[in-house]
């Protein structure tokens, strides 16, 4: 009976701490400048780009030095962004398709799908901005035309490259709103139960552990050291690897770590489904709780060296 | 039975105990949850490096850890069996008490985030004595075959007020300070906090009520063995911190040991 619980939360808690590794990051929306510009883009359509100017001031020259330094994997250097756009209704001459035809409006807002080459990126100290090429616009399934753009507009952008994306939005998100974010919730349901199941192993395996010792409890520390080994060893390297595997992100990826957990704890099921636990009890124990371990009988099957706890 | 706990619970020298258990708590709520936030604060408010700089920052965590584990833990909790014996629990407490102040107040003059690891080997002090002491001095005061009872209100109190307020608490400084003036008044208090239990410590000595290390200093080779073996369950009970126990008694003395595992277990 202990055994098969001790299976069964230790499969609990791969499943619930691997859940973490699923949950969708947040999106966080970029406030953006949409220009006309003179030099033109690899495609036809009208040359335009997107500013991030930061609202207090310049561009940390820090973060853009990270920005341009920023190499996105070979093949992955067009960064998708939807935009959901607003300017002066000149700027729709071009053939822009406002989202309503309501001509008493002096704005117009339109949806843009547009592509950015990362490796064109340009910081430009003068005016604080990080300068971002359009390569490719669309507004509907329509390509924007030559000088569609007639004055600047403001644009909400949402990005596929999430360290780009880090670097040029507000990811702050107040203590009240984290409550209606799903994330929040999935991650809480995650962390319970993973905390849960792991408590639940931790005290089972304590009790196989003393079973197993039987008439040896002493040697428990001996037992217990390895935990302490392991729990030292396995942070040095984890550390190591998220660092490893994030190099020259802004954002951690620690799928690595979720996947060293993953083996990790299929072996700790292997070996613990091997464990030869008595289950017999002491016929004490019925009359007296207090000394369930005060007469072990199981010493026949018990293992010289005991395994791992 | 609840008389017998009512009336330990009453004794002066039992509740300062058990306020230093919920204070000690509150400050580990702290390094568990805020210290390495902390050290990401810090990372990112480093001006003159400027590219890169949180290419580290987990490497660094992780060495943090290690540092906790084997200069810490591992060591203290081998020779904390002979350090209580040495200077008593209610020293141990106040050391506990003045090291984890020491450490706060070290975290929050820290510039440079690197410098956080050697101030990891307080580690030793602040939770592997801490545990010991805890563990050590709730089998010792309980009466006789209340000790499962006793080590389980201790653990309660430890962890479900020390640790549970100390995080909230922690949490709401940390949104309002930031990390270097939360460890700073976390370390200022707890130095408050550690000379007054000195003072109560002294003042209770001076008229004649019970000193927390009470009257079981004497000759009592099985209860410190109990002690310890308490003190691997209790540590044991903490699955994230992963620790030991001391190990000199091997072999001898079982019976004292098992007693004190079957009260444990027998309340869980």
């Amino acid at each position: 009976m202990h055994k098969s619980l001790f299976l069964a939360f230790q499969v609990l808690g791969i499943f619930a701490l691997l859940g973490i590794n699923y949950i969708e990051p947040l999106q966080h929306r970029a406030q953006l400048g949409l220009y006309a510009t003179a030099n033109g883009t690899p495609s036809a359509a009208g040359a335009a780009e997107l500013r991030f100017c930061p609202g207090t001031g310049k561009l940390d020259s820090c973060a853009a030095g990270e920005i341009l330094a920023y190499r996105p994997t070979p093949g992955d250097e067009l960064m998708a962004c939807k935009l959901q756009c607003s300017g002066p209704r000149a700027t729709t001459s071009g053939g822009l398709i406002c989202n309503t035809n309501n001509t008493s409006n002096d704005n117009c807002a339109f949806d843009m799908r547009a592509t950015v080459n990362l490796s064109r990126l340009a910081y430009e100290p003068i005016d604080g901005c990080l300068h971002m090429p359009l390569h490719e616009a669309f507004v509907g399934e329509a390509p924007v035309l030559a000088g569609w753009l007639a004055s600047p507009a403001e644009c909400s952008a949402l990005c596929s490259d999430p360290n780009i994306m880090f670097r040029i939005t507000d990811n702050r998100i107040s203590d009240a709103s984290v409550l209606g974010l799903g994330q929040f919730w999935t991650f809480f349901v995650c962390m319970i139960v993973s905390w849960t199941a792991m408590t639940v192993v931790g005290n089972l395996a304590d009790t196989i552990c003393f079973q197993i010792l039987g008439d040896r409890p002493h040697l428990y520390g001996k037992q217990r050291l390895w935990a302490a080994v392991g729990w030292g060893l396995f942070s040095l390297l984890a550390g190591y690897m998220v660092d490893r595997m994030s190099s020259g992100q802004a954002v951690k990826d620690y799928s690595g770590v979720f996947a060293m957990m993953v083996v990790l704890m299929a072996c700790d099921v292997l070996f613990s489904s091997r464990l030869k636990v008595c289950e017999e009890r002491d016929r004490n124990q019925v009359t007296d709780l207090k000394l369930p371990f005060h007469h072990p009988i199981c010493r026949a099957s018990r293992p010289r060296a005991p395994p791992a706890c | 039975m609840l008389n017998e706990l009512g009336s330990l619970m009453r004794t002066p020298a039992i509740c300062v105990f058990l306020g230093v258990c919920v204070a000690v708590g509150m400050g580990t709520a702290l390094i568990w949850n805020f210290l390495f936030w902390h050290l990401e604060e810090l990372a990112d408010g480093e001006k003159d490096q400027c590219s890169g700089a949180k290419e580290w920052m987990k490497t660094l965590q992780g060495l943090a850890m290690g540092v906790q584990c084997f200069g810490g833990e591992l060591p203290f909790f081998f020779y904390s069996g002979a350090l209580l014996k040495r200077i008593g629990h209610t020293h141990a407490m106040s050391l506990v008490l003045l090291t984890m102040s020491v450490r706060f107040l070290l975290y929050s003059v820290l510039a440079n985030p690197w410098w956080v690891l050697p101030v990891e080997l307080c580690q030793g002090i602040t939770y592997g004595i801490f545990y010991s002491t805890m563990a050590s001095y709730a089998s010792k005061v309980a009466p006789p075959g209340m000790g499962s009872t006793v080590q389980g209100l201790v653990g309660a109190v430890h962890e479900g007020i020390g640790i549970a307020a100390g995080s909230l608490i922690g949490g709401f400084l940390m949104d309002r300070l930031g990390g270097t003036l939360t460890f700073r008044w976390y370390g200022a208090v707890g130095l408050v906090l550690c000379g007054l239990h000195v003072l109560a410590q002294s003042l209770m000595e001076r008229f004649g009520t019970q000193r927390l290390d009470g009257q079981v200093d004497a000759g009592d080779g099985a209860s410190a063995e109990r002690g310890m073996v308490m003190v691997a369950k209790v540590a044991a009970e903490r699955d994230e911190y992963r620790t030991i126990t001391p190990m000199e008694n091997d072999g001898d003395n079982t019976g004292g040991g098992a007693n004190g595992l079957a009260g444990k277990k027998a309340s869980s």
